[in-house]
Protein backbone atom coordinates (compact mmCIF):
# COMPACT_ATOMS: atom_id res chain seq x y z
CA UNK A 1 0.00 0.00 0.00
CA UNK A 2 1.30 3.47 -0.95
CA UNK A 3 1.65 6.18 1.63
CA UNK A 4 0.08 9.65 1.12
CA UNK A 5 3.55 11.12 0.40
CA UNK A 6 4.08 8.56 -2.38
CA UNK A 7 0.65 9.26 -3.89
CA UNK A 8 1.33 13.04 -3.79
CA UNK A 9 4.55 12.49 -5.81
CA UNK A 10 2.68 10.69 -8.63
CA UNK A 11 1.79 12.50 -11.87
CA UNK A 12 -1.74 12.71 -13.25
CA UNK A 13 -0.94 10.15 -15.95
CA UNK A 14 0.41 7.72 -13.40
CA UNK A 15 -2.71 8.19 -11.27
CA UNK A 16 -4.98 7.57 -14.29
CA UNK A 17 -2.96 4.45 -15.18
CA UNK A 18 -3.36 3.11 -11.65
CA UNK A 19 -7.11 3.89 -11.71
CA UNK A 20 -7.53 1.94 -14.95
CA UNK A 21 -5.69 -1.07 -13.62
CA UNK A 22 -8.10 -3.92 -12.88
CA UNK A 23 -5.53 -5.63 -10.73
CA UNK A 24 -6.02 -3.01 -7.99
CA UNK A 25 -8.54 -4.36 -5.56
CA UNK A 26 -11.30 -1.97 -4.36
CA UNK A 27 -12.28 -2.50 -0.74
CA UNK A 28 -15.64 -4.28 -0.63
CA UNK A 29 -17.56 -1.70 1.51
CA UNK A 30 -16.01 1.42 -0.04
CA UNK A 31 -19.09 2.15 -2.20
CA UNK A 32 -21.44 2.02 0.79
CA UNK A 33 -19.07 4.19 2.85
CA UNK A 34 -18.77 6.73 0.04
CA UNK A 35 -22.56 6.90 -0.27
CA UNK A 36 -22.82 7.48 3.48
CA UNK A 37 -20.23 10.26 3.35
CA UNK A 38 -22.01 11.94 0.40
CA UNK A 39 -25.39 11.64 2.15
CA UNK A 40 -23.92 13.11 5.34
CA UNK A 41 -22.43 15.97 3.27
CA UNK A 42 -25.85 16.62 1.71
CA UNK A 43 -27.56 16.66 5.12
CA UNK A 44 -24.90 19.01 6.48
CA UNK A 45 -25.38 21.34 3.51
CA UNK A 46 -29.17 21.29 4.08
CA UNK A 47 -28.73 22.16 7.73
CA UNK A 48 -26.33 24.98 6.80
CA UNK A 49 -28.84 26.38 4.25
CA UNK A 50 -31.71 26.17 6.75
CA UNK A 51 -29.64 27.98 9.37
CA UNK A 52 -28.73 30.69 6.85
CA UNK A 53 -32.42 31.09 5.88
CA UNK A 54 -33.40 31.31 9.51
CA UNK A 55 -30.73 33.94 10.13
CA UNK A 56 -31.89 35.98 7.09
CA UNK A 57 -35.51 35.80 8.24
CA UNK A 58 -34.49 36.80 11.79
CA UNK A 59 -32.53 39.78 10.40
CA UNK A 60 -35.56 40.83 8.33
CA UNK A 61 -37.84 40.52 11.35
CA UNK A 62 -35.39 42.45 13.49
CA UNK A 63 -35.24 45.32 10.99
CA UNK A 64 -39.08 45.46 10.91
CA UNK A 65 -39.18 45.57 14.69
CA UNK A 66 -36.57 48.37 14.72
CA UNK A 67 -38.50 50.31 12.05
CA UNK A 68 -41.79 49.92 13.94
CA UNK A 69 -40.14 50.94 17.23
CA UNK A 70 -38.58 53.99 15.57
CA UNK A 71 -41.98 54.91 14.07
CA UNK A 72 -43.72 54.59 17.42
CA UNK A 73 -41.00 56.64 19.13
CA UNK A 74 -41.32 59.34 16.46
CA UNK A 75 -45.11 59.51 16.76
CA UNK A 76 -44.89 59.53 20.56
CA UNK A 77 -42.33 62.36 20.44
CA UNK A 78 -44.51 64.39 18.09
CA UNK A 79 -47.57 63.78 20.25
CA UNK A 80 -45.76 64.80 23.42
CA UNK A 81 -44.46 67.89 21.67
CA UNK A 82 -47.83 68.87 20.19
CA UNK A 83 -50.04 68.36 23.24
CA UNK A 84 -50.05 71.66 25.10
CA UNK A 85 -48.56 71.48 28.57
CA UNK A 86 -50.90 72.00 31.50
CA UNK A 87 -50.27 75.47 32.89
CA UNK A 88 -49.51 76.10 36.54
CA UNK A 89 -52.38 77.26 38.73
CA UNK A 90 -52.31 81.06 39.04
CA UNK A 91 -53.49 80.93 42.66
CA UNK A 92 -52.41 78.69 45.51
CA UNK A 93 -55.16 80.04 47.73
CA UNK A 94 -58.73 78.94 46.87
CA UNK A 95 -60.11 82.18 48.37
CA UNK A 96 -58.07 84.24 45.91
CA UNK A 97 -59.14 81.96 43.07
CA UNK A 98 -62.79 82.39 44.11
CA UNK A 99 -62.35 86.17 44.22
CA UNK A 100 -60.94 86.06 40.69
CA UNK A 101 -63.91 83.99 39.50
CA UNK A 102 -66.29 86.54 41.06
CA UNK A 103 -64.40 89.33 39.32
CA UNK A 104 -64.58 87.45 36.02
CA UNK A 105 -68.34 86.91 36.29
CA UNK A 106 -68.80 90.58 37.16
CA UNK A 107 -66.81 91.49 34.01
CA UNK A 108 -68.92 89.10 31.94
CA UNK A 109 -72.13 90.52 33.38
CA UNK A 110 -70.96 94.04 32.63
CA UNK A 111 -70.32 93.09 29.00
CA UNK A 112 -73.70 91.35 28.74
CA UNK A 113 -75.36 94.36 30.34
CA UNK A 114 -73.81 96.63 27.70
CA UNK A 115 -75.02 94.22 25.01
CA UNK A 116 -78.54 94.22 26.41
CA UNK A 117 -78.46 98.04 26.62
CA UNK A 118 -77.64 98.12 22.93
CA UNK A 119 -80.45 95.65 22.25
CA UNK A 120 -82.79 97.86 24.33
CA UNK A 121 -81.79 100.98 22.35
CA UNK A 122 -82.33 99.05 19.12
CA UNK A 123 -85.73 97.84 20.35
CA UNK A 124 -86.75 101.41 21.23
CA UNK A 125 -85.68 102.58 17.77
CA UNK A 126 -87.68 99.75 16.18
CA UNK A 127 -90.75 100.68 18.26
CA UNK A 128 -90.37 104.32 17.22
CA UNK A 129 -90.16 103.26 13.57
CA UNK A 130 -93.23 101.06 14.06
CA UNK A 131 -95.16 103.98 15.50
CA UNK A 132 -94.19 106.21 12.55
CA UNK A 133 -95.27 103.51 10.09
CA UNK A 134 -98.54 103.05 12.01
CA UNK A 135 -99.22 106.82 11.90
CA UNK A 136 -98.55 106.96 8.15
CA UNK A 137 -100.62 103.90 7.31
CA UNK A 138 -103.65 104.97 9.39
CA UNK B 1 -47.00 48.31 7.93
CA UNK B 2 -49.75 50.02 5.96
CA UNK B 3 -51.96 49.89 9.03
CA UNK B 4 -49.22 51.40 11.20
CA UNK B 5 -48.73 54.29 8.74
CA UNK B 6 -52.49 54.97 8.58
CA UNK B 7 -52.81 54.84 12.38
CA UNK B 8 -49.83 57.19 12.79
CA UNK B 9 -51.26 59.65 10.26
CA UNK B 10 -54.65 59.60 12.00
CA UNK B 11 -52.96 60.21 15.33
CA UNK B 12 -50.94 63.13 13.97
CA UNK B 13 -54.04 64.72 12.41
CA UNK B 14 -55.97 64.45 15.67
CA UNK B 15 -53.03 65.92 17.59
CA UNK B 16 -52.83 68.85 15.18
CA UNK B 17 -56.55 69.49 15.71
CA UNK B 18 -56.12 69.33 19.44
CA UNK B 19 -53.25 71.79 19.39
CA UNK B 20 -55.50 74.80 18.73
CA UNK B 21 -57.43 74.69 22.00
CA UNK B 22 -57.88 77.05 24.94
CA UNK B 23 -54.84 75.64 26.68
CA UNK B 24 -52.55 76.19 23.72
CA UNK B 25 -53.83 79.76 23.29
CA UNK B 26 -53.24 80.34 26.99
CA UNK B 27 -49.73 78.88 26.79
CA UNK B 28 -48.98 81.00 23.73
CA UNK B 29 -49.93 84.35 25.26
CA UNK B 30 -49.71 83.98 29.04
CA UNK B 31 -45.99 84.75 29.20
CA UNK B 32 -46.16 87.77 26.90
CA UNK B 33 -45.49 91.18 28.42
CA UNK B 34 -48.64 93.21 29.00
CA UNK B 35 -50.88 90.16 29.15
CA UNK B 36 -52.65 89.26 32.35
CA UNK B 37 -53.36 85.56 32.52
CA UNK B 38 -55.26 83.45 34.99
CA UNK B 39 -55.58 79.69 35.01
CA UNK B 40 -57.71 77.88 37.56
CA UNK B 41 -57.26 74.12 37.44
CA UNK B 42 -59.86 71.42 38.09
CA UNK B 43 -58.18 70.59 41.42
CA UNK B 44 -58.39 74.24 42.51
CA UNK B 45 -62.08 74.20 41.61
CA UNK B 46 -62.46 71.16 43.85
CA UNK B 47 -60.80 73.12 46.69
CA UNK B 48 -63.08 76.11 46.04
CA UNK B 49 -66.11 73.83 46.10
CA UNK B 50 -65.17 72.76 49.61
CA UNK B 51 -64.98 76.31 50.99
CA UNK B 52 -67.59 76.60 53.74
CA UNK B 53 -68.17 80.28 53.01
CA UNK B 54 -69.32 79.36 49.53
CA UNK B 55 -72.61 78.28 51.08
CA UNK B 56 -73.31 81.91 51.88
CA UNK B 57 -74.28 83.40 48.60
CA UNK B 58 -73.07 86.78 47.53
CA UNK B 59 -75.55 89.48 48.43
CA UNK B 60 -76.11 90.50 44.81
CA UNK B 61 -75.36 87.40 42.76
CA UNK B 62 -75.17 83.77 43.77
CA UNK B 63 -72.31 82.30 41.77
CA UNK B 64 -71.67 79.40 44.11
CA UNK B 65 -73.83 76.97 42.11
CA UNK B 66 -71.91 77.77 38.92
CA UNK B 67 -68.53 77.70 40.62
CA UNK B 68 -69.26 74.20 41.94
CA UNK B 69 -70.09 73.00 38.45
CA UNK B 70 -66.88 74.32 36.86
CA UNK B 71 -63.70 72.31 36.39
CA UNK B 72 -61.28 74.62 34.61
CA UNK B 73 -60.90 78.26 33.62
CA UNK B 74 -58.56 80.22 31.35
CA UNK B 75 -58.53 84.02 31.30
CA UNK B 76 -56.38 86.24 29.10
CA UNK B 77 -56.55 90.00 28.98
CA UNK B 78 -54.36 92.48 27.16
CA UNK B 79 -54.24 96.12 26.28
CA UNK B 80 -51.27 95.65 23.95
CA UNK B 81 -52.41 96.87 20.56
CA UNK B 82 -49.85 94.75 18.67
CA UNK B 83 -51.12 91.57 20.32
CA UNK B 84 -54.85 92.17 20.26
CA UNK B 85 -55.44 91.33 16.60
CA UNK B 86 -53.38 88.13 16.84
CA UNK B 87 -55.16 87.07 20.00
CA UNK B 88 -58.61 87.69 18.49
CA UNK B 89 -57.60 85.76 15.36
CA UNK B 90 -56.44 82.75 17.40
CA UNK B 91 -59.54 82.85 19.57
CA UNK B 92 -61.79 82.99 16.50
CA UNK B 93 -59.91 80.07 14.95
CA UNK B 94 -60.43 78.13 18.16
CA UNK B 95 -64.20 78.73 18.34
CA UNK B 96 -64.65 78.22 14.61
CA UNK B 97 -62.76 74.92 14.58
CA UNK B 98 -64.66 73.40 17.48
CA UNK B 99 -68.26 72.56 18.04
CA UNK B 100 -69.01 75.96 19.50
CA UNK B 101 -72.29 77.65 18.84
CA UNK B 102 -72.79 81.38 19.14
CA UNK B 103 -74.81 82.20 22.23
CA UNK B 104 -74.77 85.99 22.08
CA UNK B 105 -73.12 88.71 20.07
CA UNK B 106 -73.10 92.47 20.61
CA UNK B 107 -71.22 94.88 18.35
CA UNK B 108 -71.00 98.65 18.30
CA UNK B 109 -68.37 101.19 17.24
CA UNK B 110 -65.47 98.78 17.11
CA UNK B 111 -66.55 97.11 20.31
CA UNK B 112 -67.51 93.47 20.07
CA UNK B 113 -68.54 90.84 22.57
CA UNK B 114 -69.30 87.26 21.66
CA UNK B 115 -70.27 84.30 23.79
CA UNK B 116 -70.01 80.73 22.57
CA UNK B 117 -70.98 77.45 24.12
CA UNK B 118 -70.75 73.74 23.60
CA UNK B 119 -73.67 71.99 25.20
CA UNK B 120 -75.26 68.62 25.63
CA UNK B 121 -78.95 69.17 26.12
CA UNK B 122 -79.27 71.99 28.63
CA UNK B 123 -75.81 71.37 30.11
CA UNK B 124 -73.03 73.65 28.94
CA UNK B 125 -69.73 71.78 28.85
CA UNK B 126 -67.58 74.61 27.41
CA UNK B 127 -68.08 78.34 27.41
CA UNK B 128 -66.03 81.03 25.68
CA UNK B 129 -66.36 84.78 25.85
CA UNK B 130 -64.38 87.06 23.58
CA UNK B 131 -64.61 90.75 24.37
CA UNK B 132 -62.72 93.16 22.18
CA UNK B 133 -62.81 96.96 22.21
CA UNK B 134 -60.43 99.82 21.46
CA UNK B 135 -58.75 99.49 24.82
CA UNK B 136 -58.54 95.81 25.61
CA UNK B 137 -59.15 92.27 24.47
CA UNK B 138 -60.34 89.62 26.86
CA UNK B 139 -60.67 85.88 26.46
CA UNK B 140 -62.54 83.86 29.05
CA UNK B 141 -62.95 80.15 28.64
CA UNK B 142 -64.32 77.72 31.17
CA UNK B 143 -65.47 74.14 31.17
CA UNK B 144 -67.57 71.97 33.42
CA UNK B 145 -71.16 70.86 33.63
CA UNK B 146 -73.09 74.09 33.96
CA UNK B 147 -76.85 74.15 33.68
CA UNK B 148 -77.76 76.70 31.03
CA UNK B 149 -80.50 78.12 33.28
CA UNK B 150 -77.98 78.71 36.08
CA UNK B 151 -75.63 80.61 33.82
CA UNK B 152 -78.43 82.68 32.27
CA UNK B 153 -79.87 83.37 35.72
CA UNK B 154 -76.50 84.53 36.96
CA UNK B 155 -75.99 86.78 33.94
CA UNK B 156 -79.53 88.18 34.21
CA UNK B 157 -79.15 88.82 37.93
CA UNK B 158 -75.87 90.61 37.35
CA UNK B 159 -77.35 92.81 34.69
CA UNK B 160 -80.31 93.92 36.83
Amino acid sequence: MKSIEDIEKLTVEELLQIANEDSVEVPSRLDARLKKVLAAAQVAEGIRDAAADKQRSFRRQRSWIFAAAAGIALVFGLVMNSVPKTPKDTFDDPYLAYAEIEKTFAFMSDKVDKGLDKAGTAAAAIKKADRIIDTITK
Amino acid sequence: MKKIIIASAALLISVAALAQDARSIYNKYSNEKGVSAVYISPSMFRFIGKLPELEIADEDIDISKIVRSLDGMYILNTERQDLKARLVEDMQKFVNSGKFELLMEAKEDGEAMRMYKISKGNVITSFVMIADDDEETAFICFSGKILEEDLMEMIAAASE
